[in-house]
């Protein structure tokens, strides 16, 4: 057939065989991606979010009905307004520029729990990623977020 | 003559527009080399493929992307990069469109990895749309159009014919 000529195919699986070989060849000479040795090896922002621990339900209680942790909210401000997780601090990811600043007053070993609405949303293990770029050592991605928690009839406010 | 000024025209464009393709995967191309592991982290955002899946692919593709971007730009191993081009734009766009469909709030990580950087939306969509398009007039015009091993193989002709 015309349209996939062999000429074509040739050439693309020669790319992608270079590519395989490059691929490997780099990260493993530099020690990155799948040959990443040491998490503190590197800084990078995933580096980070993979680091961060994930928190069941029955975690992210504990530490609510205890008061050990500062729960914040990386949903947008409309959203929090709404409802949220009883003691949680807004820190809209899309705004965190502009809202981090309020950050420095806590403690950088302080244990953090961040959230946004569910399993749908992504914002939460973002947030923790720019917030173990900016030196703080105990933050905790609450997966189930928002919806998990009403859910389960927690405490919420309004 | 007409005709063969016509022609002309069409090869400068359509040798434009295959470089404008080119240094668009190239630049897509840089941020996911430098940092695969952040790369991996936007694949896995997706809900698609598993941590361990997507850490393969964040190792081989941006290179898939930057060995096809040099390809366009540099008129070397046109139809094949052309090939993979449309392929993984239709990829992505199918992933965007999922990622969408599911409502999921996500970086694309198409070109920057950092998380609150391109947030996933329709103008994602849009963009991949008019990116395959230039894929597509390229893999429908890339017979005609101008390329470097065209240029090499009229040298090699000419030398021929001095001898």
């Amino acid at each position: 057939m015309r349209v996939f000529s062999k000429t074509a195919l040739a050439e693309a699986a020669t790319i992608v065989g270079a590519a395989t070989i490059l691929g490997f060849v780099f990260t493993g000479i530099t020690g990155r991606g799948v040959f990443r040795t040491s998490p503190a090896a590197t800084t990078s922002t995933a580096e980070h979010t993979i680091t961060s621990r994930f928190l069941t339900f029955e975690e992210a209680r504990a530490l609510h009905s205890q008061g050990r942790a500062l729960f914040l909210d990386s949903r947008h401000a409309y959203d929090f307004s709404l409802g949220h997780i009883a003691g949680a601090v807004n820190v809209p990811l899309h705004d965190f520029d502009t809202t981090h600043p309020m950050l420095s007053t806590i403690p950088r070993n302080h244990i953090l729990v961040v959230y946004c609405d569910g399993e749908e949303c992504n914002s939460s293990v973002a947030l923790a990623a720019l917030l173990h770029n900016r030196g703080f050592a105990n933050v905790n991605v609450y997966f189930g977020g928002w919806y998990d928690w009403r859910a389960h009839n927690q405490p919420t406010e309004p | 003559m007409k005709r063969a000024e016509r022609t002309s025209i069409q090869d400068i464009l359509i040798t434009l527009v295959r470089m404008a393709l080119g240094m668009v995967f190239i630049v897509a191309s840089i941020d996911k080399i430098a940092d695969p592991t952040a790369f991996a982290t936007s694949v896995t955002g997706y809900r698609i493929v598993p941590q361990g899946p997507a850490m393969l692919m964040a190792t081989v593709l941006p290179w898939i992307e930057l060995l096809c971007g040099l390809g366009l730009v540099l008129g070397r191993f046109v139809r094949g990069s052309t090939l993979l081009a449309l392929v993984m734009l239709t990829v992505f766009t199918i992933a965007v469109l999922s990622a969408l469909w599911r409502g999921l709030d996500i970086s694309c990580g198409c070109y920057s990895q950092e998380p609150n950087a391109e947030r996933l939306g329709w103008w994602k969509v849009g963009e991949n749309g008019f990116l395959l398009m230039m894929s597509v007039l390229i893999w429908c015009r890339s017979r005609i159009a101008p390329t470097l091993e065209r240029f090499l193989q009229h040298q090699s002709e000419a030398l021929h014919k001095k001898e």
